[in-house]
């Protein structure tokens, strides 16, 4: 349609879209892209510079980088991707009960989400990895419990608007439930800003959980992680003169999120009527 | 006005117990508690020890008690005592918000110094190279995580070309403060801090601008044949400054945890290092008096921006 017509005209949109692709296809495929298990230990090559044996060398016990990078980004994907749809689902659930049936139901939402925006994220992350423990499962719950304020603002706002249409006031004379008003009249015409919202999400989820993982408090080693091989630039001397340790995965980082962030700004630009690019 | 303020600090009072209670009972969830803490690691301990240790801290009272307790000390201001080096909570606290406070201060001047003018830059030749370049410099701010750019801040203007120190904030040993070290040791963190927000403060310059750009009074400035500069700086961008406020408004309550990150790299002594330091050792009476502290900094920080908006447009102002 004309929305998929406007994200392909966008140049960074279709590059990112690439990109990601790209990135996840290596992902996913690296049982097949790489002979290492990523944490077999291997002493007699630590250390090792890029070579012709480990395209990207080895860590400090002899891991190869390669298959780790490939590993990592699995975990650090597949908890953004997933944490993303946890908050966007929760997020789109209270936004609809809020801006459909307004009244108390929506007073009360919107003060929780109020009293969960104000308050820096990162902390109440911390405290609740401390509680349920570090891991994949249990980061993707805690990410995606804490960016649901975000989603249900937008969908309120939404939905306040769009709940004025005649095809609402229509279907609700012909006697439809108001779950079906919500969810299949109403959503599917907020569909875009949660979608542009949903890519954003996942971008700033991959690097949360990069973060949680580079303090130690997300994935526990030995699993890979983009965040948690960061960690180990903290020692001076890898730092100084191992930078394959390090340099792998955060640029896998860096490419990810900005690839991921300029398919979310050619959403946008695709699915937002009143896009300032259109020049007609 | 007044009402206003009022008013929105009567309602905040619910807001910040509802996080104090919030934390308290998540803090009380973690497995493990303090005492577990303080045993050596040759153990040895008998059972008995531990237990009497744990009535003296009083660990062992209900939650709603310990709860009550807590927030009868900390309304006269008393937060406790850290669990971990048994120096005031509060006192603590106070240490490091100087650090996090100098940090955080800097990396948002830097961002708005640096992101207004390039954002204007970017709107007055929109669509040109010159905007695309600031448009990827946006992308790249937001996409880099803090703790890479600082590691490779660190790695090239520290390690390879020794130029800024690459920790702390004062060099080892030094005795009182000297500004100019001072500045040395800030430079890299506070830029590393700027980059997310000048990208910010240069996207919503730009898109700020440019809708300014397009109203009638900028036209009607064009006809009377005033200089572009002047139309521009005088009539543009004074309306366009107010969503480019109330987005480096939202920034700032953020800022707050966003530090953690950066401290961490740079080893900078802030509230954030102090945040971690306490998650991990299990501190809560640091836990709980940072939480509020923090709470009511953000909470502080959003009604000052919203007087600063009321005063900044005037149609909100007689609301």
């Amino acid at each position: 349609m004309q929305a998929l017509r406007r994200f392909l005209r966008h140049r960074f949109a279709l590059a990112g879209l690439v990109v990601f692709c790209l990135i996840a296809s290596s992902c996913a495929l690296a049982p097949y892209l790489t002979p290492y298990n990523p944490n077999q230990v291997n002493l007699r090559d630590a250390g090792q510079p890029p070579s012709s044996a480990h395209w990207f060398g080895t860590d400090r016990i002899g891991r190869d980088i390669l298959s780790r990078t490939l590993y990592g980004g699995r975990v650090s994907l597949m908890v953004g991707v997933l944490a993303t749809a946890v908050s966007t689902v929760i997020g789109t659930l209270l936004g609809a009960l809020a801006g459909f049936y307004r009244g108390w139901v929506e007073t009360c939402i919107m003060r929780l989400t109020d009293v969960a925006m104000t308050f820096p994220p990162i902390i109440i992350i911390m405290v609740f990895v401390s509680i349920v423990g570090p891991g994949m499962w249990n980061l993707i719950f805690i990410l995606g419990i804490l960016s649901w304020p975000g989603v249900c603002r937008l969908v309120r706002a939404e939905f306040l608007a769009l709940r004025e249409m005649e095809y609402v006031e229509a279907s609700i004379a012909l006697g439809a439930s108001p779950y079906r008003v919500m969810f299949r009249h109403i959503l599917p015409n907020a569909m875009a800003p949660i979608l542009v919202n949903g890519s954003f999400g996942t971008a700033a989820a991959i690097l949360t959980e990069s973060g949680l993982s580079f303090l130690g408090l997300g994935i526990p080693p030995p699993t890979a992680s983009w965040g948690n091989m960061l960690n180990n630039a903290r020692v001076i001397s890898v730092l100084e003169s191992q930078p394959w340790i390090w340099l792998p995965p955060g640029i896998m980082i860096v490419l990810s999120v900005l690839a991921i962030n300029f398919i979310g700004d050619g959403l946008r630009d695709a699915l937002d009527p009143k896009s300032r690019q259109s020049r007609t | 006005m007044g009402r206003y303020i009022v008013r929105r600090i009567l309602i905040s009072i619910p807001t910040v117990l509802g996080i104090t209670v919030v934390v308290f009972l998540l803090s009380n969830m973690i497995p493990g508690d303090p005492i577990d803490y303080m045993i050596p690691p040759e153990g040895g301990i008998a059972p008995e020890t531990l237990e009497r240790l744990r009535q003296a801290y009083g660990l062992d009272r209900p939650l709603p008690v310990r709860y009550a307790a807590w927030l009868k000390q900390a309304l006269t201001g008393n937060l406790g005592y850290r669990f971990k080096t048994h120096e005031p909570v509060l006192w603590a606290i106070a240490n490091r918000f100087p650090p996090t406070l100098l940090l955080i201060g800097t990396s948002l001047v830097i961002g708005t110094v640096v992101g207004i003018p390039l954002g204007m830059m970017a709107a007055v030749r929109q669509y040109s190279l010159l905007d695309h370049l600031m448009s990827v410099i946006a992308f790249l701010g937001v996409s880099l995580p803090a703790f890479f750019a600082g590691l490779l801040a660190i790695y090239f203007f520290s390690v390879k070309w020794p130029l800024f120190p690459s920790g702390g904030w004062q060099p080892t040993g030094a005795v009182g403060f000297h500004f100019l070290d001072l500045v040395r040791h800030l430079v890299l963190p506070a830029t590393v801090l700027a980059l997310i927000h000048i990208a910010t403060i240069l996207r919503y310059t730009r898109s700020s601008l440019l809708e300014v750009l397009e109203k009638e009074y900028v036209m009607t400035a064009r006809a009377k044949g005033l200089a572009e500069r002047y139309v521009i700086v005088r009539h543009a961008l004074k309306n366009a400054l107010l969503p480019i406020i109330t987005v480096i408004g939202l920034i700032m309550p953020t800022v707050i945890g966003g530090a953690v990150f950066t401290e961490s790299i740079f080893s900078w002594p802030g509230m954030g290092t102090l945040f971690v330091d306490a998650v991990v050792s299990r501190d809560y009476p640091l836990i709980m008096g940072m939480t509020l502290i923090i709470a009511i900094a953000v909470l502080l920080i959003n009604l000052a921006v919203d007087i600063a908006y009321g005063f900044v447009n005037p149609r909100i102002r007689y609301e």
